[in-house]
């Protein structure tokens, strides 16, 4: 527990200072980005610690967060083809002729079809004129020979709101029928041949396709669209993962066998792995885009949703409890050890901000409230309303001590924003509803009880961090870890094997990098392959060392680095949320902060290192 | 030690001392660091072209002492003094400038650059415009000179690296004779020197007290004090417990001023009941000597000394008998088992155990706790399905600090701030929780105190009583010959020969070890 309380400290701080700073900061929609960001860095920074224990370093974390966040898309990447295409084998301009690769089963004569992929005239619908053996005719001629592209039925709609009645079965390309189904898509046909956008069938009722998107004008119909994934999610995620694993055993081995530096080693794994996603997705942006739904609640999922007073109440109440108990404790454990003031400082704090998220908590629970007015004879008059407020009464008096009356009642719109009423001057008032009105007021009728969610990442974090924290404290092999990083040499004589738990620190870094990644493009959706993860080794390092794990090796607890990766959160948070912090000398802030942050913790060593070699003296010379 | 070689007389002869001249003295000089008093008003007086050994247990305040006349530290109250002048020390500078040069334990040599350019390190004789090129045929002319006053016919030019301790230890006092000191105090000088390099050092040292230079010589080898020493103060607790003339320098006495009782001196069992051979050696061939093949066995109870000089192959014997340097061909018997270890683990499963010779950094996790250390090579047995047996961990750690009276505040005491007796016992509790058939110890008294020897000394008889097989390295001739039911002695890679307890024990015992450790015989 000692080894945390300065970064918990420093955390407290920022936290409370950026709450005081920025309205924003304290906003549910805030909180559970704040809490979901926390969680992400969190994870791959408890693998980077574990490398640091070793005394190494793990530069390429924030490559294979790109490998990983460009790769599962690229791996989920999703292909539609046309239901019922068939390969062309030649197009003959003169005689109007379409030869195919497989008889031309599912056409039939007076079909419209649509060129795809051809050097002939894609662009534009062709009537099928006649059938034979090994290809159809159509009408008009196509403008030009070819010997390539696939041609496919385009299926006449009727379109009914924003269903589409279907008048012909898809097939799909091996001419078996084939049932479009929810969140295949349909590409809708214009009657000038072009192939407009394309929509996601949302519910599929005998021949009625219900969509996503409206149909357009000029419809002439539809390609159905089969949805080709690449590979399924567990391949998918099997290979990424696997692929970090495998990242991290090739490092382990290089560093551990070939005695190879782990800087070294690691930048190279740096270039490479972000040079090799560069190259195999060419540089392209790979998305999810909406598809995959049910993976992508792995990060963005909310697991418990409970109104925001509560969480702060339930919250607030832990800490003042907690922090009281911590105190007390601290009071007893004094010892002559240290100071009063450095003892209590942390528990104190923390009931402060026990009492202050309950005072907050209370604060916030909703009633119905009135809201005076200042009116104005000309003039209209803003008023800020509470949060969450959707409905409100304006309402008027004549005179003092008179019957307050309704003016007006209205919705208002909820906003994540400030929520403002704009209300009329009391002249305008008086000509809507003639009164000797003096007063104004504004009762809040309905208002929307602010929730705030568990993110799920949080969760994957918490349970990251309890296995992590039990494997470092309470297994052999975490003591391996922590006596080899504190001196190799000693280890190995011990008999410890100790090129295995190198070998095992970076594949335990690699693999929660992998995870790490893939939470991260499940929640941002995309991926850039030149600059998904750039910097997030330096962020995990960061938190790594803020927590109290040293470069030399053989120190470090995971709550403390869990710590340390929540307080660059809130500080990255701070300087996007407080106005006159620019944003482009974050980096500047951070790195200060990070600074502070180690001196001062390397200061307390010191006295603590001096206090003990006090007391043993003192014990010696008695 | 009685029966050490004394050439001290013979060494300062014809230089009688003029004991009014006091080159340097230290008046009532205290020094406190937190919560502890490390020095006590201690007076200290060094006469021109004198050797005074300076001698105390660990933590007496020797090095501190030193620190404070080399300028590194400075002393909270009390006086220096310099040709009976006061002066002010208030760094490395100042103490050279007032000609005082300390030769470290560990020497301050940057050993990529060549001896001159260490020499002259931050001195270096300038040439060219405004000086700003080193001029190497000066520094490389002038070294050579100092070189030859310590008597070192090698090339300038050479990298330190290069050099053996011994040599690098004389490019140190060229050095120090660079800068005209005129008092040299040297820290535990010959603790890594073989025994010809320590002649060599010894014969230097005494040049330089002819040609008028004051050594102040810290050691705990008190046959080096008996053989080198005009005078000899003894510091106990951070005060002075003593001074020695030149006739009453007896081991006795000094170590009755160190330890300030007298220590009995331990009798030894002189019939150990040896059991079974446990460790057999059969043309055995370590990577660091391919070319010898090594025979030797030790029995259970047996208490066998590696004798030899530095570089002889000892620790590398040793290392490769714990897998660390693993043989390269030949058989090896661990009790029963045919063993050749391929790496530590296989070694202590067969029941070896090894106290490595550099205890920081082989031996102990020195920033973990000793209740960490004690269990280290223990966890997997005890571990129950990879998980910690925290129980057994703390019973092994409360268990040994008692067996072996490891001063310390608690198990949970970190090890770098025990002195260093403590954690060698730290370093012995974590093999003893392993019940070793064979303990191998590498020079497992190196820079323990007095008390604490004795006490290792104790433990080492007390394992053997009960059936352990120990093979130990030492380089102290007093210890090889008190604790060896057998001495094997190694020369240059190969066993030179074996000398029974009979022999150790007679008169002749020292000699006909120096003669196979040196090639002499055998």
């Amino acid at each position: 527990m000692k080894q945390v309380v300065g970064i918990f400290s420093l955390l407290l701080f920022v936290f409370v200072a950026t709450a005081l700073m920025s309205d924003a900061f304290l906003k549910p929609f805030n909180l559970e980005n704040l809490m979901k960001r926390t969680a992400l860095f969190g994870i791959i920074s408890i693998g980077v610690a574990f490398v640091i224990i070793t005394g190494g370093i793990d530069l390429s974390v924030g490559s294979i967060i790109c490998l990983v966040g460009c790769g599962l898309p690229f791996l989920l990447q999703v292909e539609y083809v046309a239901l019922g295409e068939v390969s062309i084998s030649s197009v003959t301009a003169s005689t109007g002729r379409i030869e195919l690769a497989r008889p031309p089963d599912g056409f039939s004569p007076g079909d419209r079809v649509r060129l795809i992929g051809s050097s002939a005239d894609n662009d534009r619908l062709y009537r099928v004129s006649g059938i034979g053996s090994t290809g159809i005719n159509v009408e008009p001629r196509p403008g030009s020979d070819a010997t390539d592209g696939r041609l496919a039925v385009v299926h006449p709609v009727k379109v009914d709101g924003t269903a589409l009645v279907v008048s012909k079965s898809f097939t799909d390309r091996d001419g078996v029928g084939h049932r479009l189904a929810p969140r295949d898509r349909v590409a809708f046909v214009l009657e000038d041949g072009r192939e407009g956008a394309t929509a996601r069938i949302v519910s599929v009722d005998g021949d009625r396709l219900a969509l996503s998107e409206a149909a357009p004008e000029q419809l002439a119909g539809v390609l159905g669209l089969d949805r080709r994934p690449w590979t399924s999610v567990p391949v998918a995620l099997a290979i990424v993962l696997g692929a970090s694993l495998a990242i991290g055993l090739f490092h382990g081995l290089l560093i551990a066998r070939l005695k190879l530096q782990p800087f070294v080693v690691t930048l190279c794994g740096l270039l490479l792995y972000r040079g090799i996603t560069r190259g195999f997705t060419q540089d392209q942006t790979q998305g999810l885009i909406d598809e995959y739904p049910n993976l992508k609640l792995i990060a963005t999922a909310e697991l418990v949703r409970i109104p925001l007073v509560w969480g702060l109440l339930v919250a607030g109440g832990v800490l003042l409890v907690g922090g009281s108990v911590w105190a007390w404790l601290s009071r007893r454990r004094l010892d002559g050890e240290g100071t009063l003031l450095g003892a209590m400082a942390v528990p104190v704090s923390t009931v402060l901000l026990g009492l202050s998220l309950l005072v907050w908590g209370l604060g916030a629970i909703p009633s119905q409230e009135t809201i005076a007015i200042e009116a104005d004879r000309q003039q209209s008059v803003r008023v800020d309303l509470p949060e969450g407020t959707s409905r409100v009464r304006v309402e008027a008096v004549a005179g003092e001590g008179g019957k307050w009356e309704t003016i007006d009642e209205t919705d208002v719109a909820v906003s994540e924003a400030r929520q403002e009423l704009t209300v009329p001057s009391l002249e305008t008032i008086i000509e809507a509803r003639p009164g000797e009105w003096t007063e104004l007021r504004v009762v809040v009728l309905e208002r929307a009880e602010p929730e705030i969610g568990l993110p799920a990442p949080l969760v994957i974090l918490l349970v990251v961090g309890v296995l992590a924290s039990v494997f470092l404290n309470h297994t052999i092999y975490g003591r391996y870890l922590l006596a080899m990083g504190n001196n190799e040499e000693a280890a190995l004589y011990s008999g410890i094997h100790t090129g295995r738990m190198i070998v095992l620190a970076y594949v335990i870094c690699a693999g929660l990098a992998g995870l790490g990644g893939v939470l991260f493009v499940l929640d941002i959706n995309s991926a850039q392959p030149v600059d998904f993860g750039n910097f997030y080794e330096l962020y995990a390092i960061a938190a790594a060392v803020l927590g109290g794990c040293s470069l030399r090796g053989g120190e470090g607890t995971i709550l403390g680095v869990v710590i340390g990766a929540a307080l660059m959160r809130v500080l990255k948070n701070m300087i996007t949320l407080v106005d006159w912090m620019p944003t482009y000398i974050e980096y500047a802030i951070i790195g200060a902060v990070i600074l502070a942050g180690v001196i001062v913790d390397e200061l307390v060593k010191r006295a603590a290192a001096r206090r003990r070699l006090q007391r043993i003296r003192g014990g010696d010379a008695q | 030690m009685s029966d050490a070689p004394t050439d001290r007389g013979a060494a300062s002869a014809g230089n009688r001392i003029d004991t009014e001249d006091r080159l340097l003295e230290v008046r009532a000089v205290s020094k406190r660091f937190p919560g502890v008093l490390a020095l006590d008003r201690v007076d200290l007086v060094l006469h021109p072209g004198e050797v005074l050994a300076v001698i105390g247990e660990n933590g007496a305040g020797k090095s501190t002492l030193m620190k404070i006349l080399a300028g590194v530290q400075p002393a909270d109250t009390g006086e220096l003094l310099v040709d009976s002048q006061p002066v002010q020390i208030d760094g490395v500078e100042e103490a050279l400038a007032a000609g005082i040069a300390l030769i470290h334990q560990e020497l301050n040599l940057a050993d990529n650059l060549d001896i001159a350019a260490n020499i002259f390190l931050g001195r270096e004789p300038r040439r060219g415009p405004a000086g700003v090129l080193i001029d190497h045929a000066r520094t490389h002319g002038q070294s050579r000179r100092f070189l030859d006053m310590v008597g070192l016919a090698i090339d300038p030019a050479t990298i330190v690296s290069e050099l053996t301790i011994g040599r690098q230890q004389m490019v140190e006092i060229a050095k120090a004779l660079s800068v005209d000191a005129r008092v040299l105090i040297m820290d535990e000088p010959t603790s890594s020197l073989s025994q010809s390099e320590a002649e060599s050092l010894f014969e230097v040292i005494g040049q330089l007290r002819d040609a008028g230079k004051s050594i102040v010589y810290i050691t705990h080898r008190l046959s080096e004090v008996i053989r080198l020493a005009d005078r000899v103060t003894v510091l106990r607790d951070g005060a002075n417990a003593g001074e020695l003339d030149r006739q009453e320098i007896t081991h006795d006495a000094m170590v009755q001023l160190m330890v300030g009782r007298d220590i009995e001196q331990l009798q030894r069992d002189a019939d150990r009941q040896l059991g079974e051979v446990v460790l057999e050696a059969s043309g055995l061939r370590s990577p660091a000597f391919p070319d010898h093949r090594l025979d030797f066995s030790v029995r259970a109870g047996e208490i066998v000394g590696l004798a030899g000089l530095v570089g002889a192959g000892r620790t590398e014997l040793l290392q490769t008998l714990f897998g660390i340097t693993p043989a390269l061909d030949g058989q090896l018997k661990i009790g029963e088992i045919p063993l050749l270890p391929q790496d530590p683990r296989q070694a202590i499963r067969a029941g070896l155990a090894l106290v490595p010779e550099d205890r920081k950094q082989q031996g102990l996790v020195i920033e973990m706790t000793v209740r960490e250390n004690m269990s280290l090579p223990s966890l997997k047995r005890d571990a129950r399905s990879g998980f910690l047996n925290r129980g057994r961990e703390k019973e092994i750690g409360d268990r040994m600090i008692e067996r072996l009276r490891v001063k310390t505040p608690g198990p949970e005491q970190v090890v770098r701030y025990l002195s260093g007796g403590n954690q060698q016992k730290v370093v012995l509790g974590k093999w003893l929780a392993m019940e070793p058939r064979v303990l191998l110890m590498d020079e497992p008294t190196r820079g323990i105190d007095v008390g604490a020897k004795q006490e290792i000394y104790a433990l080492m008889d007390e394992l053997a009583a009960r059936g352990v097989a120990i093979l130990f390295v030492s380089s102290e001739m007093e210890e090889v010959l008190r604790m060896s039911d057998r001495a094997v002695v190694m020369h240059e890679g190969r066993i030179a020969g074996e000398l029974d307890r009979e022999v150790l024990a007679g008169g002749e015992g020292e000699e006909a070890v120096m003669q196979l450790a040196t090639g002499a015989a055998g």
